[in-house]
């Protein structure tokens, strides 16, 4: 064990040699409450990733931990109070952004063996569930709204949050909950980033179906509706150097990658499927 | 001494009917209407249908009001932003609480004991969905007619209009005007012309379509409803819209100016008041802000949101519609005060309408025809905006002061508050004055759209709210509302967010956000009297007579968006040049807790 590392850091140090602060700590920017991805427990699937990388550059591990997920990138990323963050869209123009470590989509999930199938958005029993979990803000909200399923599930979209107003502030929607809803039989299904449902889909062992939702959405005024993002590594955009040092960890874990991921229970897509649309993924819902 | 106040009720009577000539009372409701005029009694929360809040009463006046007194006190029970204010009709003032909607009602002989009091089961979800704290701005009163008993109205949170029986609270009818469940609230008040009972929307925040609704006061069938966007027909357009002024835009617009459909959901609700000129038959009222509030996300002119209206009470169709601020890039919701009143103008005596905008504009308007008579800053200190340009109607804008996606804006004032809200105004027609409850708070603003992670978004606004240039966070102006005058103006500390009341007694009354009533001697703004309530006040101050004797009435309540939003609103305490503790400060000078004071000599 220890050699190992000691073989690594031979290894990474040739990299960074143009870094005078290569045993600097790298800090990576996660939420303290942010599960599956992340808390300051380590518990996250992000928790791991960030964990590995920091060993493969030779570096201490150092959390800046956010509350709000709407600023950090500007308060904490771009101010230079963190390094690194994990876990955001490629391509996201406000960062500069490593090759996609992996590609998901947003599924469904329902309860299996009470015979529905859902399988895309035309399926007629969406006409039929009665409450539906889903994420504000995310594809799923923009569906919902286009098979007209949105203003009925409003008052339960209010009551998973316990009613809280988002007016000006971060209410967090918690994918445990969304999740454990339909496991409950509280609602019927649930929508949602796979990657964000996986652990606790997994968790239910086999009393719940994911079903990965097809990547051929579109609003009801035609415009695409991404439903299958790729995922990277962002730092600063000045930051190429530390940027091409984890594409290069990136690269070395990727079999390391796929197994956290797989244990996870994160539905793996092609990562070659997104090439063609990265930049699509960054295009802002109305 | 029984004599004194007896011949002086009479007198102020005699009075009112002689002078106030505003109200022919052809076809209002005419027993609401003759209530109204009777200085005893307060029967609407605009005090009359020109809504002067303006008062006869004079026992109260401006050498003796330092004598004034607390005659007696009555706890709400509710927590949370009390606006709006009672009402007094025949010897019974009822009262209303915000959220969740209770109604009592006190004899004033024995002020004591509670007559009776409605408190409705409400869907807890209107809670969250409300913006802003969860105000109600009052209720409305219909005396016993054709149409039944004598009714109380009421505007829940969660949508319903009820009529109460007024002499026993049963409830007489109950329909759902506003669907909670894709964010629309009510917490205007309601509004009785004629045998209908005017209501609003709320909500433009959560994307809702705004409308007003007609419901027969009799068992609430509705009579019309006309949106704020949308097509013609929806609109309620009449055939000859705008046909004195053009220029302000006629058929087709409130789908053609904007995006796709997103006139859907673009906001436009109206939860402020209303007036209504029975000669024209005609009730005025503003539309609010469009929505979403970032304003990227709905090119064009975004109309009808912004709009002064003007509608005929039997069929709502417009007459006419002036949209103040097109695409309104600050959430300068339009749904402000609309006041009436009849002045020279070049010469000829003109029914007028008169309006603070949120904007910081004030726009007067020949109420007949919808024409700009003027339109002038409320504050020297307003400055998304050049001028208004009366011959167009458009704003020239500065553009240093726009608003664009992910651009911090600093400095523009006023603040998305407004430099005034929705606060009620008086009209002395005898002095030809406005008296009115300025804020004085300017903002920073940037609109963002964040992508966090795989197509999810949190899409809104940052904003920084602090005093304006002069320091304070409000002020109290008289003006003359045609040719832009400011008679007198003085600066306090905290917001005045409730608006004024005006009487012959040459006294201007208005409550604080730190909880205090003030009077003021409407000629000079000198301040006559002062007394500190338990809570700040939010609402406005009504006056009525009991038994020979004048009384002064308020809620204390602190809430709404300045005193529960705007705390919460605010991230950087060192944002604004370090005056964002300004309203931190609030909480060192009062706290929640309804309480209806009552005063006199």
């Amino acid at each position: 064990m220890r050699l190992k590392r000691i073989a690594i850091l031979a290894f990474a140090l040739p990299a960074l040699a143009g870094n005078a602060f290569a045993s600097e700590p790298l800090r990576v920017c996660a939420g303290e409450n942010d599960l599956p991805y992340s808390d300051r427990e380590g518990k996250g699937f992000e928790n791991r990733l960030a964990e590995w990388i920091a060993a493969d550059l030779g570096r201490p591990l150092q959390y800046v931990w956010w509350q709000d997920p709407r600023y950090f990138i500007r308060d904490q990323l771009d101010r230079g109070l963190c390094d690194v963050v994990m876990g955001v869209d490629t391509g996201d123009p406000r960062m500069l952004t490593t090759a996609p470590y992996y590609r998901s989509g947003y599924v469904f999930v329902y309860r299996t063996g009470e015979g529905m199938e859902v399988k895309d958005w035309d399926s007629p029993f969406l006409a039929r569930a009665e409450k539906i979990a889903f994420m504000p803000a995310t594809p799923a909200e923009t569906m919902l709204r286009k098979i007209g399923r949105y203003s009925d599930q409003f008052h339960y979209l209010q009551a998973l949050v316990d009613f809280k107003s988002r007016r000006n502030q971060y209410v967090r929607y918690d994918p445990e909950r969304l999740v454990r809803e339909v496991a409950m039989k509280h609602a019927d299904l649930s929508v949602l980033w796979g990657p964000q449902a996986g652990r606790y889909v997994k968790a239910a062992a086999g009393a719940l179906t994911m079903e990965v939702i097809p990547d051929r959405q579109t609003r009801a005024d035609g415009e695409r509706v991404p439903h299958h993002y790729s995922t990277s590594v962002g730092v600063r955009k000045d930051e190429s150097d530390l940027r091409n040092a984890i594409d290069r960890v990136l690269k070395k874990r990727q079999k390391d990658i796929e197994n956290l991921l797989q244990a996870e229970g994160v539905p793996l897509l092609p990562i070659d499927e997104g090439k063609t649309v990265a930049t699509a993924a960054i295009r802002p819902e109305s | 001494m029984q004599l004194r106040p007896l011949a002086k009720a009479v007198r102020s009577v005699i009075l009112t009917a002689g002078l106030v000539a505003v109200c022919d009372g052809v076809s209002a409701n005419p027993a609401l209407d003759r209530l109204s005029r009777d200085d005893r009694n307060w029967v609407m929360q605009t005090k009359d249908y020109s809504a002067t809040h303006f008062s006869r009463l004079d026992e109260i006046n401006v050498s003796n009001v330092k004598d004034l007194k607390v005659a007696w006190t009555f706890s709400t029970g509710t927590l949370h932003g009390h606006e709006g204010g009672p009402l007094v009709v025949d010897g019974i003032m009822y009262v209303h609480t915000p959220f969740p909607n209770n109604v009592y009602a006190i004899d004033l002989d024995d002020p004591g004991k509670i007559l009776w009091q409605y408190k409705p089961k409400q869907n807890p979800a209107a809670r969250a969905v409300a913006c802003c704290d969860v105000v109600n701005r009052g209720l409305a009163y219909v005396p016993a007619g054709d149409h039944g008993p004598a009714k109380i109205f009421l505007n829940q949170l969660d949508g319903h209009i009820v009529a109460l029986n007024a002499k026993t609270g049963e409830e007489i009818w109950k329909m759902e005007n506003s669907d909670i469940r894709v964010g629309s609230t009510l917490t205007g008040a309601p509004f009785v012309v004629k045998d209908k009972v005017l209501v609003g929307s709320a909500g433009a925040e959560l994307g809702v379509r705004g409308y007003v609704t007609a419901y027969n006061i009799k068992d609430g069938k509705m009579e019309w409803r006309a949106y704020a966007t949308g097509s013609d027909e929806d609109l309620l357009l009449d055939p000859k819209f705008n046909e004195h002024n053009p220029h302000y835009g006629q058929f087709g617009l409130g789908l053609s100016t904007w995006e796709g459909d997103a006139w859907k959901i673009g906001g436009g609700t109206n939860w402020g008041w209303y007036a209504y000129d029975p000669k024209l038959d005609l009730i005025y009222y503003g539309s609010g802000n469009p929505a979403p509030w970032n304003e990227t996300m709905r090119p064009g002119d975004n109309k009808w949101t912004m709009t002064i209206w003007a509608r005929d009470v039997d069929t709502g169709r417009a007459k006419f519609g002036y949209q103040k601020t097109p695409h309104d890039e600050w959430d300068y919701a339009g749904v402000n005060w609309i006041g009436l009143s009849e002045q020279e103008v070049d010469g000829k005596v003109t029914p007028l309408l008169t309006h603070p905008d949120r904007n910081g504009i004030v726009y007067t308007l020949n109420r007949e025809t919808g024409s700009l008579v003027n339109a002038f800053k409320i504050d020297d200190t307003v400055n998304w905006v050049k001028k208004v340009d009366l011959k167009t109607g458009l704003p020239i804008r500065d553009p240093e002061y726009a608003t664009r996606m992910d651009h911090e804006t600093k400095g523009i004032c006023p603040s998305a508050m407004g430099y005034h809200n929705q606060g009620i105004e008086s009209y002395d027609p005898d002095k030809k004055l406005f008296f009115m409850g300025v804020n004085h708070i300017c903002m920073d603003w940037e609109p963002f759209m964040l992508p966090y992670r795989a197509g999810q978004f949190f899409v809104g606004a940052t904003l920084n709210m602090y005093p304006g240039p002069k320091g304070t966070l409000g002020q109290v102006k008289a003006m003359n509302g045609v040719t832009g005058q400011m008679v007198w103006e003085v600066q306090e500390k905290f917001a005045v967010w409730g608006g004024t009341l005006a009487t012959a007694g040459n006294l201007v009354f208005y409550g604080t956000l730190d909880g205090y009533i003030k009077a003021r001697d409407s000629r000079t703004g000198a301040l006559k009297w002062k007394f500190k309530l338990p809570s700040g006040v939010i609402g406005h101050p009504i006056t009525f007579e009991h038994r020979g004797k004048q009384y002064v009435a308020i809620y204390s309540g602190v809430g709404g968006w300045p005193g529960v939003g705007l705390v919460f609103d605010l991230k950087d305490p060192s944002a604004g040049l370090g005056a964002v503790g300004a309203f931190k400060e609030l909480a060192n000078y009062t706290q929640m807790g309804g309480t209806v004071f009552v005063f006199s000599l």
